[in-house]
């Protein structure tokens, strides 16, 4: 447990060491990707609900937590099958139980920001923005940087094929949400179609 | 025994589920927007005074009047257009006289569906005479002094338009504005002799998402692909009113218009119409309704087919959709919505004007052919002192009507925006902080806290500081000796084997 704790922490100050060591042992589970999903969805809720006063747009009454849950876990799974996807395009040697661990531990310098960000928001005064954009800059930056170096070490890609791939990825994930749209729209179609017409028989009936 | 209970029980909350809800009938159905954009329900800030048909008045009834003006002596000009005359009452509404017949170059003259109606402080009236096509100026015994006609210059493209004039106002140099039916270009500008000058004050054309497709790629189109597009036109106004400086305030209510309804134009007609600061950005320049409904078959939106300005800093719009009367400072703030259709006094059928006279709002309805009054409240007078002081600086003399505001209505945003800025004025932070939060205000909110934050770090930041010290150098020697103890266990293990 110590163990595992200390290597994923590793990860985010030594990402090329820590991911070449796991990948060449594969002595690893899985259980600590959910773990960093679920702070994933405290922390988001949490921000969404204790960023300061000045900074916090967020209108009280349309909290949903069902749909902050949809969409970090859903964006999460979206990226994993879309990558694993777009790598047999690209020749990635990859299996997607593997995309889905490293990419968790990815998401853990961004964890890390947003906490500092949402105590330091309530410090700050609108003025002051700049620090907050900052530390989340500094977050994400990170976490992309480590998300690269994790792709090219568990696909076995280049440094082009990891960019091209990444862009393939969020394509990829841009035609599915369409497609979901689209399948959606179609389905309230039929159903309406359908409804329509049992509300006329009954007005003929009647 | 225990079906008797039961039966009692059923009774009991049958009672109280099918009983109807006895709610206090708020006719007026006055509400506010808070910061998110959400109705909230407001007392009432008008009263209906007095509603008079014509008969009431004296005379005969309206027949379809179109437009309403009350002159700065009080006296109220109706254009009741489908009876051809123009009637004047006095300021308690009675019937003073009415105007049927003018005199133009030695010829009598009548009029034609008069529709539009504006009254100068000299007392010349200017009356828009729709179906001949003109608009009169003349005085009070009815003698023609000028006709605006549609001009003849090049300037303007006129082919196949009709102009048919509708609405008039003059500034006081006598520079004469009248609007044309389905004039996309503004009003059109005469000098007091009757010459045309320039159009006036056109909106800015919105663009639906094709249109705004096509005008990227206009240049890549053939010709006749570029024909064929439909040609983006920007809104007609809808009526004016202008205040003793020579700015106009417009409305503008053709379906599809969701910003600025309302707009005060400077004599560059550009629009300087303050954005509402109490609300989210992107409600900030909508006037009327915020949202638009689905309902019946038909899209509801606010249509402001009429503005007034009081003079002292509150803006009147006219919906024509809800029947509504929209109140706004001169920052932009909405003060109250309250108004709509029906049969009820305070409610209209068909509204076509309205004017403000000391305080007064004077309504037009075209079907019912009356005229409401309207008269403020208690409520009202506080809100419009508060909002009047506040806008002006005043912020310490305006705390008394806005404590007495709250007391009617916890809901409205501006006044926690106000209290706010008294509590900072006062060095009360923490207060003004309590109510920034309130008011939705996050700059306010912002400037109260840096204060209260220099206050804290001033006096708690040096011995927090020497205490963080301490406490990073406790923890280095704990530290420190934690590991030299576990080297001195390893090595005596290591030692023992």
């Amino acid at each position: 447990m110590m163990k595992t704790f200390k290597r994923c922490i590793n990860a985010m100050i030594h990402p090329v060491e820590t991911f070449t060591d796991m990948w060449e042992h594969r002595d690893y589970g899985y259980g600590s990707s959910f773990v960093i999903l679920a702070v994933l969805f405290v922390v988001q809720v949490l921000q969404r609900q204790l960023t300061g006063f000045c900074f916090n747009y967020n209108e009280p009454d349309e909290l949903n937590i069902l749909m902050i849950f949809a969409t970090v876990f859903g964006a999460f799974t979206m990226w994993t099958i879309m990558n694993w996807m777009i790598s047999t395009l690209f020749d990635g040697k990859g299996r997607i139980k593997d995309i889905w661990l490293y990419s968790s531990l990815c998401l853990q310098p961004y964890i890390l920001t947003s906490i500092i960000r949402t105590i330091l928001s309530n410090v700050f005064v609108p003025d002051e923005a700049v620090f907050l954009t900052w530390i989340d800059a500094i977050g994400i930056l990170w976490s992309v940087a480590m998300l690269f170096i994790a792709l090219i070490i568990i696909h076995e890609y280049t440094f082009g094929k990891v960019l091209w791939s990444s862009l393939g990825t969020l394509a990829g994930i841009g035609i599915v949400l369409f497609l979901a749209v689209l399948g959606f729209s179609l389905c309230q179609q039929i159903v309406g179609f359908a409804t329509d017409i049992v509300s006329e028989i009954g007005y003929r009936l009647l | 025994m225990r079906k008797g209970i039961l039966m009692c029980v059923v009774a009991l909350i049958l009672g109280v589920v099918l009983s109807p809800v006895a709610e206090a009938a708020n006719v007026l159905n006055t509400y506010t927007y808070d910061y998110w954009g959400d109705e909230q329900r407001s007392p009432a800030g008008y009263q209906v005074e007095e509603v008079v048909t014509g008969s009431a008045t004296g005379t005969t009834n309206f027949k379809n009047p179109q437009d309403l003006f009350v002159a700065p002596n009080g006296d109220i000009y109706v254009a009741d257009t489908e009876n051809n005359r123009i009637v004047i009452l006095d300021k308690n509404l009675k019937f003073k006289k009415e105007m049927v017949e003018f005199t133009h170059n030695g010829e009598t003259t009548t009029l034609s569906n008069p529709s539009g109606l504006f009254v100068a402080e000299e007392g010349d009236i200017y009356i828009v005479d729709r179906d001949n096509k003109r608009t009169l100026r003349c005085d009070q015994k009815g003698n023609v002094l000028s006709v605006y006609t549609r001009p003849d210059s090049q300037m303007i493209a006129f082919t196949g338009i009709d102009y048919i004039p509708e609405k008039v106002v003059a500034d006081h140099s006598g520079y004469v504005f009248i609007l044309c039916r389905d004039m996309y270009q503004g009003a059109m500008m005469y000098t007091k002799d009757g010459e045309f000058v320039n159009y006036f004050g056109a909106n800015t054309p919105v663009l639906t998402l094709v249109q705004q497709v096509q005008m990227l790629t206009k240049r890549y189109m053939t010709k006749e692909q570029r024909e064929r597009i439909n040609r983006v036109i920007p809104a007609p106004i809808s009526n004016m009113d202008i205040d003793d400086e020579g700015f106009l305030y417009v409305s503008t209510g053709q379906a599809g218009t969701t910003t600025d309804q309302i707009r005060l134009l400077n004599p560059k007609s550009v629009n300087i119409m303050k954005k509402n600061d109490a609300i989210k950005e992107n409600y900030a320049n909508v006037f009327g309704d915020l949202k638009t409904k689905w309902a019946s078959g038909r899209v509801w939106e606010t249509a402001m087919i009429d503005v007034a300005y009081d003079g002292d800093g509150l803006i009147v719009g006219l919906d024509r959709t809800y029947g509504r009367i929209f109140e706004y400072d001169t920052e932009g703030h909405l003060v109250f919505a309250f108004g709509g259709t029906g049969t009820q006094e305070g409610t209209f059928g068909y509204v076509s004007a309205i004017d403000t006279y000391d305080g007064d709002i004077y309504v037009l309805d075209a079907e019912k052919a009356n005229i409401t009054v309207f008269e403020e409240t208690a409520y009202g007078e506080y809100i419009h002192k508060a909002i009047a002081l506040y806008n002006e600086g005043f912020y310490e003399e305006a705390e008394q009507y806005w404590l007495q505001v709250v007391d009617y209505n916890c809901n409205y945003t501006l006044t926690y925006i106000g209290l706010g800025k008294i509590k900072y004025e006062q060095q009360d932070y923490l207060a003004a902080m309590e109510y920034f939060k309130l008011g939705e205000d996050r700059i306010g909110y912002g400037d109260a806290f840096k204060q209260v934050r220099n206050q804290f770090l001033r006096e708690k930041g040096l011995p927090l500081m020497m205490g963080a010290l301490v406490l990073i150098v406790v923890l280095y020697i704990v530290v420190k000796i934690v590991k030299k103890s576990k080297s001195k266990k390893a090595s005596r293990t290591g030692g023992a084997q």
